[in-house]
């Protein structure tokens, strides 16, 4: 649109000066046709003058004639005849006179006669011949009587007559000289050449060679001004003529013709006034300019408008035309390169373009496909296949089709295809376009979200959903049925409406602090219900975050753990209870201990003190040193009964404490206490390797558990291995996290069937009367759950003294740290 | 009658002492140079009729010899009928005007060195139908007007073979002739012709296509005077040197056809 302006602009700039160009050149040439038509009139006035002069000069010769032809007494009428007849023909003329030298003795007006007159300066001064026309400088007054021969141009007016004064010299036969004189009435040139003129415009002057002026109309030049500079003189002395625009009075521009007389020492000029003759052509032509200019615009501005007309409707031709292709380049591009399957079929159902991913979808080549009736690919099923002939052969305007398919693609897996049919119109051709978009994966999440609400809506955990502003935007039925709020009760409003007064600002500072640290928070809490009763729950808090890691909600999943609490102090209870039994068997257990381990010491104390009594009553049977060491014998056996005792009471203290413990220690006080009741049963104790390894834990439970699986094998030891030798084995060994205890017997093992319930309580393969059966399902306890250890079982066959055994091997894996 | 022969003697004998002495030595001691000119030939000694003044090389060349000669210079009306008896005759020291050196001519007077050479040329009117080219001259019916006296009317009476010759009286009469329609053309000379062209404006000149005939011009003088025909000849000299002549002959548009070796 811009280069429409600027090339209008150009053009009109163009046309402007080529109009502006022409009519300078119409100027030119209107120059040179004044300049011709000043030329015309100078040559006419020059000729005219020139023939007059002539004319002048054959009456002069006509007197010379007179006074050779009429030598009488008449001679002197007949010149005066003659001079009287010219002088009335030619008003040109205002007196003829006849000088003899330079006195007038003749002349057509009387009062010239006797006059002094100088024609010797007349010019030009003749080289060769004497008669030669010669011209006197312009006089002011009516003749030669009352004139005055202009000296000082200053010195008239223009209101005086002006006359010039012309001379020829004759020679008489009798070698008398006259001269001719007459006095040019040059006004009446003047008046008779402007005639033709406007005066107001042109001017005609009549100047000599010295180029001064003779007479001139133009009221600001005078008799005797020099009006043309020296080339111009010098071109008429070349050429005769000047012909040019010039600056003759100085203030403005003359068209100027200046005509030298062929035989006369004259020059003839005629002057338009540039400005004002060529005033109305210029009028004339600023005029044109101005119309030519207007029309001009008119036009441009009616072609521009048209052009602009015009190129808008191009413009919008050319937006649509390109908005086609843009469309069609996008059709093309979002065909061929989306991830839809995508097919052109003709108005038939023949497959005219197939895009990429169908192509890939199907795995056939396109060729193959192409000109194929849709409904014959193998990828549709035979209901499919008969669904699209249907629809595509009664398709109508207008009509959008949209089904999901089963469709077998080119690894045999089954998906499922959205399919949409549209019809289009390209070129004026109807063609239908079938859309297939692989739904397969949105339909598995779809039925994973359906499956995540059916666990959201149904699960017993109550779930409570924020905005990021803590703000609760979501909750479940479990949530319901725990706090007895309904969903519209909690829209919008923050947890704090759970909150119970169990915990202070610092239990909640934590919290936020860990979940906004770690992204979850989980653990036990009191809350509130809406009738104001609590509920303890276990509350897991975690943090959910967009593609943008920016927080968008908090998800909230809490088990009410009321009944679990009770059950676990119920648990727990039967679990103190079992301890407390297992205790009760531990000590009926201890007393056959204490009762062997006292069995000694009692016989020492008994004979010591029999010994001593014995000594009493019969003197000298002991010595006194010997009574001494009877009592020394006392005193040790009641020491060791007291350690006993302590050991028995150590052992049974509930003591509850933590603390760490050499392994190796604890398991010999415990083999302290059996060892006597193992002695007395042969049993033989082998320790294997003794590694001295600290663990955190309650000492006592440790022992007990260690007592237990002893007195277990002693039992089964005395049970079925009364012909053998009866062995238990310990190896205490560690690597860098654990300790292990393995606790080998050689009783022949455990039968497989039972060996995976020793550890259930109450189960036990003695007789009622001395086991329990809650003694290795307490060991376990202690084991896994106070020690977070392992406790296995298995049978072992080994070789020992060259004999091969087999047993039951407990082995304990107790991790090693300073505390739990 | 005795008194009538010793007068006649006397001026005998002034006549022989007059005819020994140079007239050089006349022209010096009377510090006066006579000169003819024909005061119509365009380039070479034109009077201007409205000034009354010569303008062409050859009175302005004769104003150089007077200077140089230190006298006055007079010049004396001649013209090409006229200019031999004018010499001869006394009339005048020496002619000057570009005269053609001719055979005839060489007999009755000097020539001096030869400061200009000219061809011919043809003049006719711009409206002429018949002549257009040099070839269009010779042709039955053209008439071909010469000036009498004038070294163009034997040569063309010699080269014209089918145009007719018309001799007329004097110089303007040639033009007044084909002006008229009377004659077809006039034959002239180089100035001549140039002057025509630049002085009017129905003139047309016609150049011949090759050299038509070349013809030298000097001035000339009286035999018998080698002193004064040498000190003329030691003024063409001396002009041709300090280019006197070249400057003079352009002023007067003439170096094309200027001798100056």
């Amino acid at each position: 649109m811009k280069k429409v302006i600027l090339v209008g602009f150009i053009l009109f700039l163009i046309v402007i000066t080529i109009i502006s160009s022409t009519l300078n050149l119409l100027k030119s040439d209107a120059e040179e046709t004044h300049k011709n038509i000043a030329n015309i009139y100078n040559k006419t006035f020059s000729e005219h003058f020139s023939s007059t002069i002539y004319n002048i000069e054959s009456f002069i010769y006509g007197i010379k004639i007179i006074y050779q032809e009429k030598n009488d007494e008449n001679i002197e009428k007949s010149i005066d005849e003659y001079l009287l007849a010219y002088l009335r023909e030619n008003p040109y003329i205002r007196s003829i006179s006849i000088l003899d030298e330079n006195n007038i003795i003749k002349s057509t007006n009387k009062f010239n006669i006797g006059l002094y007159v100088n024609t010797n300066n007349y010019y030009p001064k003749p080289l060769f011949k004497k008669d030669i026309l010669r011209f006197g400088n312009s006089y002011y007054g009516r003749d030669f009587d009352d004139g005055i021969e202009l000296t000082d141009a200053n010195k008239y007016s223009f209101k005086d007559s002006f006359f010039l004064p012309i001379s020829k010299v004759i020679e008489l036969d009798n070698n008398k000289k006259l001269v001719i004189l007459i006095a040019l009435n040059n006004e009446l040139f003047l008046n008779k050449y402007i005639q033709t003129l406007d005066t107001k415009i042109a001017f005609v002057e009549i100047l000599n060679l010295d180029g001064k002026v003779l007479i001139s109309n133009d009221t600001s030049i005078k008799a005797g001004d020099k009006v043309f500079d020296n080339n111009i003189l010098e071109s008429l002395n070349e050429k005769n003529s000047y012909l040019g625009i010039t600056n003759v009075n100085k203030s403005k521009m003359d068209i100027v013709s200046v005509q030298v007389m062929e035989n006369y020492p004259l020059f003839i000029s005629v002057r338009f006034d540039y400005e004002k003759t060529l005033q109305n052509w210029e009028e004339k032509r600023f005029s044109f300019l101005g119309i030519i200019t207007i029309l001009l615009i008119f036009i441009v501005m009616l072609i521009l408008f048209f052009l602009i007309k015009d190129d808008k409707k191009k413009q919008k031709e050319l937006e649509f035309h390109k908005s086609q292709i843009e469309n069609q380049k996008k059709f093309k591009i979002l065909f061929e390169q989306n991830h839809f399957l995508s097919f052109i079929l003709d108005a038939n159902g023949k497959i005219n373009k197939i895009n990429n991913s169908a192509l890939s979808f199907i795995g056939e080549n396109k060729n193959e496909l192409l000109d194929k009736y849709i409904w014959d690919l193998y990828c549709f099923s035979n209901e499919d296949k008969n669904w699209l002939e249907n629809v595509i052969t009664s398709y109508y305007e207008g009509n959008k089709i949209e089904k999901e398919l089963s469709i077998t693609n080119s690894n045999s897996e089954k998906k499922v295809i959205d399919v949409v049919i549209n019809s289009i119109l390209i070129d004026d051709k109807k063609e239908l376009v079938l859309f297939g978009r692989d739904i397969t994966e949105k339909k598995f999440h779809e039925k994973e979200l359906r499956q995540a609400y059916q666990v959201f809506k149904n699960t017993h955990d109550g779930i409570m959903i924020t905005d990021q502003y803590v703000n609760i935007i979501n909750v479940n039925n479990a949530f319901i049925k725990s706090t007895g709020y309904e969903l519209e009760e909690v829209i919008n409003k923050n947890p704090k409406i759970l909150k119970s007064a169990k915990y202070g600002k610092d239990f909640y500072d934590k919290m936020w602090l860990e979940l906004k640290s770690k992204g979850f928070w989980d653990g036990e809490i009191l809350n509130k219900k809406k009738d104001g009763t609590t509920y303890s729950e276990w509350l897991t808090i975690t943090s959910v975050y967009n593609e943008k890691h920016e927080l968008i909600n908090y998800i909230g999943i809490f088990s009410d753990i009321t009944k679990q609490k009770e059950q676990e102090e119920i648990i727990k209870e039967n679990e103190r209870i079992l301890f407390q039994q297992s205790k009760m068997a531990a000590m009926g257990e201890m007393l056959g201990n204490i009762a062997h381990q006292w069995r000694q010491p009692l016989s020492v104390i008994s004979i010591a003190s029999g010994a001593i009594k014995l000594s009493r009553e019969y003197e000298g049977v002991y010595s006194f040193e010997e009574v001494s060491d009877f009592i020394d014998s006392i005193n040790n056996s009641t020491k060791y009964l007291s350690e006993t005792i302590d050991d028995f009471r150590n052992f049974f203290t509930q003591d509850v404490s933590y603390v760490n413990f050499d392994t190796l220690n604890a398991i010999n006080m415990t083999m302290k206490l059996l060892s006597s009741n193992f002695k007395y049963k042969e049993i033989d104790i082998i320790f294997k390797r003794t590694e001295e390894v600290n663990i955190f834990g309650n000492e006592n439970e440790f022992k007990q558990v260690i007592m237990n699986i002893l007195n277990n094998s002693k039992d089964v030891l005395l049970e079925k291995n009364t012909e053998k030798k009866k062995l238990i084995f310990i190896d205490i060994y560690s690597n860098d996290k654990y300790v292990f205890v393995d606790l080998l017997d050689n009783a022949g093992g455990i039968e497989e069937e039972i060996i995976n319930k020793v550890f259930e309580p109450y189960f036990t393969t003695k007789h009622q009367s001395i086991g329990t059966g809650i003694g290795l399902f307490m060991s376990e306890e202690i084991i896994t759950k106070h020690m977070n250890g392992e406790i296995l079982v298995s049978n072992d066959s080994f070789e020992y003294d060259n004999l091969m055994y087999k047993g039951a091997k407990f082995s304990i894996k107790i991790p090693i740290r300073s505390e739990l | 009658m005795f008194l009538r022969k010793i007068i006649v003697l006397i001026c005998l004998s002034q006549i022989f002492l007059f005819a020994n002495e140079s007239r050089l030595s006349t022209i010096v001691a009377q510090k006066n140079i006579k000169v003819c000119i024909w005061p119509e030939y365009y380039g070479i000694s034109y009077l201007d009729q409205r000034t009354q003044k010569l303008i062409g090389i050859d009175s302005d060349l004769a104003q150089e010899f007077a200077n140089d000669l230190k006298v006055n210079l007079e010049f004396v009306e001649s013209s090409f009928p006229k200019f031999i008896s004018d010499v001869t005759e006394n009339r005048c020291d020496i002619a000057m005007f570009a005269i053609g050196n001719t055979p005839d001519r060489r007999v009755k007077v000097r020539f001096t060195t030869p400061h200009l050479s000219s061809d011919i040329y043809a003049v006719t009117t711009k409206n002429n139908k018949k002549i257009e080219k040099w070839d269009d001259i010779d042709k039955k019916g053209v008439v071909v007007a010469v000036a009498k006296g004038t070294y163009h009317e034997p040569i063309m009476k010699d080269k014209l073979k089918y145009a007719e010759l018309l001799v007329v009286d004097n110089m303007h009469a040639r033009e007044q002739e084909v002006q008229s329609g009377r004659a077809d053309v006039f034959m002239s000379d180089y100035p001549f012709g140039k002057r025509m062209l630049a002085q009017t404006d129905w003139a047309k000149l016609i150049v011949p296509n090759n050299e038509y005939h070349l013809t030298p011009y000097s001035w000339v003088v009286a035999y018998g005077d080698d002193e004064f025909y040498n000190r003329v000849e030691k003024f063409i000299s001396e002009i041709k040197k300090d280019g006197r002549l070249l400057k003079i002959a352009q002023k007067n548009g003439l170096e094309p056809i200027v001798n100056t070796k």
